[in-house]
């Protein structure tokens, strides 16, 4: 796996402009048994078009990173900025909670390994479902951006299903409709493909590759090392730290070949 | 009996549900009979792929039957629309699944109140400090505002429950509440569920997890799409699910009013009786006019083994205990003596209750004879 972390560093180009800058993260958990730190000072620039795997061994801190970028846990000291398309800097966890909701809401789209849609409810009602109460963007998406987001996944003919009655793929899917549901520019998965078999996991896998050929910046945790040949970066997280980085680069490792 | 408190919360009537799948068709459920009673806490166990969950679909109304009744709070649910039932499930049940399903983007707080507004229950100015309420029953009441990814597995899955009773609903079903979780929470959350139980609601879990089984009131097994008759999983626990399957199909019911004699001391015996509600007695008649009982047997517990085993008539009467009749299943002594052959472990526990039973007619003997 390590020499697909071998640096070729491309020049940056306008279109892959800084996003995310992540310095000297530290992310420490108080727990019964004592402090645990999960991430140990992580410093790392992410642009703008990047599809980035970051890969590690279970509890190495691959989901505390993703939760450090999104704001969704708090941080223990260090800073992430996020760079807008104007050239305004914010430094998120500075953010009260309302405004932290309503960036994320804008900016971030959020996939989980187990789907996390409602069963009661068919697919156009989970895409439809509010998307933040913060009241300060649009709550609810309409049915028909719904129903476009379900034909972008080839799911149209499944709008009015509930969930048990499509398959770990298609469910999968839905999520990844769900989470383009306010067309935000990072899109981040937490083992997006670890419930799905191969075959599935890789239309899932090249659902994701059309979203960075749209121009979207995706972060992805895995375990799978198959698939990290087809990243465009490569994050190794042990125990915490970045050990090994593949560089920034316009095309994956796959392509280079 | 109180005929309204007792009138059955959720019936299943001859459910079949068939799968088609590309290998062929698939039966999830074989006829499925069951009425679980309000206030239940009734958990449904079985090998993967027996038809747990797929039952729990068809009470919840996520899936539908191929034929059969559903009927929940005395409600046909598939004979609404898809979107009358989605209602209806909104107010009637709150339900918990394996892997949480909180929306991500949501704090725990807005993930509560998400049912309280798909179901416009409780006014808008409510729902806030409902759901508040709500996870502050479940311990979470310092991490309202946290996002899922925030807290915990098992502050998670406390979060879903708050959401399941967003809409106050009587029943609460769960689909391995527990699977992924480690066994502190595990025991948190059945404890969560315990005093749900305790306030009336009716709770129906499937799971795999026997720190749960050992809290609820009853039991479910069902073993290739058929629920297993409950007296057998009691009276026989080490019989394989299979075998406890077999044993079912060769059931024969019968019911005794109460104080009716069952089995006379001397009579030929060629079945073997298991309780399934009320008690019997067991009585010695040294002389006329003169009974001594001595033992008295409840739900789960049998007799008339001692007999097939041994050979020979009856050795004590038996008979329905005075203030109920007894419900009984039987089976022959052929199916009987199968079942024996079929499982050394279950001939083995039969036979050490034997020879227990045995001492003790002796003891009751000399005693009679020393009176």
């Amino acid at each position: 796996m390590n020499s697909y972390f071998s640096s070729l560093p491309v020049p940056p180009t306008n279109n892959h402009r800084l996003l995310i800058q992540l310095s000297q993260v530290v992310k420490i958990y108080n727990t019964a048994a004592g402090d645990f730190t999960a991430l140990k000072g992580i410093t790392v620039d992410l642009h703008a078009g990047e599809f980035v795997g970051v890969i590690g061994k279970s509890g190495a801190g691959k989901s505390t990173l993703l939760n450090m970028i999104t704001g969704a846990d708090m941080i223990t000291s260090g800073e992430v900025v996020f760079n807008d398309p104007d050239g305004k800097s914010t430094s998120i966890h500075k953010l009260s909670e309302n405004s932290l909701a309503v960036w994320r809401g804008c900016n971030v789209g959020i996939i989980h390994q187990s789907f996390q849609l409602l069963p009661m409810l068919n697919l156009v009602e989970n895409i439809m479902l509010p998307v933040d109460f913060s009241g300060h963007y649009k709550r609810r998406i309409s049915k028909e951006r719904a129903i476009e987001l379900l034909t972008l996944m080839e799911l149209e003919d499944h709008a009015y299903k509930l969930p048990a009655y499509i398959s770990g793929g298609q469910k999968q899917r839905v999520a990844i409709a769900r989470s383009l549901a306010n067309d935000p520019p990072i899109i981040v998965a937490d083992e997006p493909t670890g419930s799905l078999d191969t075959l599935t996991a890789e239309t899932i896998f090249e659902i994701f590759e059309k979203l960075i050929e749209q121009g979207r910046t995706i972060i992805m945790v895995t375990h799978d090392n198959n698939l990290a040949p087809r990243f465009t970066r490569r994050l190794l997280i042990t125990d915490g730290t970045i050990t090994a980085d593949s560089g920034f680069h316009l095309i994956s490792t796959q392509e280079q070949r | 009996m109180n005929g309204v408190e007792n009138a059955p919360m959720i019936q299943l009537r001859q459910v079949v549900k068939r799968f088609k799948t590309a290998a062929g068709e698939y039966i999830g459920l074989n006829g499925v009979d069951v009425d679980i009673l309000a206030g239940q806490f009734v958990a449904i166990v079985g090998k993967s792929g027996s038809g747990k969950s797929t039952m729990l679909n068809m009470m919840t109304g996520i899936d539908h039957p191929t034929s059969g009744e559903v009927l929940v709070n005395g409600v046909n649910i598939y004979k609404m629309s898809e979107s009358e039932r989605s209602l209806w499930r909104g107010h009637n049940l709150g339900i918990v699944f394996q892997f949480f399903q909180l929306l991500p983007m949501l704090s725990l707080l807005e993930n509560t109140m998400l049912p309280m507004d798909f179901c416009n229950a409780f006014s808008p100015a409510e729902r806030p400090e409902r759901a508040f309420e709500l996870l502050k029953m479940v311990g979470l009441q310092e991490h309202a505002n946290k996002l899922p990814a925030a807290v915990s597995n098992g502050q998670q899955q406390a979060a879903a429950i708050a959401r399941a009773l967003a809409t106050d609903p009587p029943i609460i079903v769960a689909d391995e509440p527990t699977g992924n979780l480690d066994s502190r929470s595990s025991e948190e959350i059945i404890e969560l569920f315990y005093q749900l139980v305790l306030q009336g609601k009716t709770i129906i879990l499937v799971t795999h997890d026997p720190s749960i089984t050992k809290r609820t009131t009853r039991t479910l097994i069902i073993s290739d799409g058929k629920i297993i008759n409950e007296t057998v999983a009691k009276a026989l626990p080490l019989l394989t699910h299979a075998q406890m399957l077999k044993v079912t199909h060769l059931l024969e019911k019968k019911v005794i009013p109460a104080g009716n004699t069952i089995i006379h001391k001397g009579e030929h015996i060629d079945s073997f009786f298991m309780i399934s509600e009320g008690e019997v007695e067991i009585v010695l008649e040294p002389a006329k006019q003169e009974v001594v009982t001595i033992a008295r047997l409840g739900e789960g517990e049998f007799f008339g083994e001692v007999e097939l085993i041994h050979g020979g008539n009856s050795i004590a009467s038996v008979r329905a205990a005075p203030e109920r009749p007894v419900k009984l299943v039987v089976l022959r002594r052929k199916d009987f003596t199968e079942m024996l052959v079929g499982s050394p472990l279950t001939e083995d526990a039969i036979s050490r209750i034997v020879q227990a039973r045995m001492a003790e007619n002796r003891a009751a003997d000399r005693r009679r004879r020393w009176w």
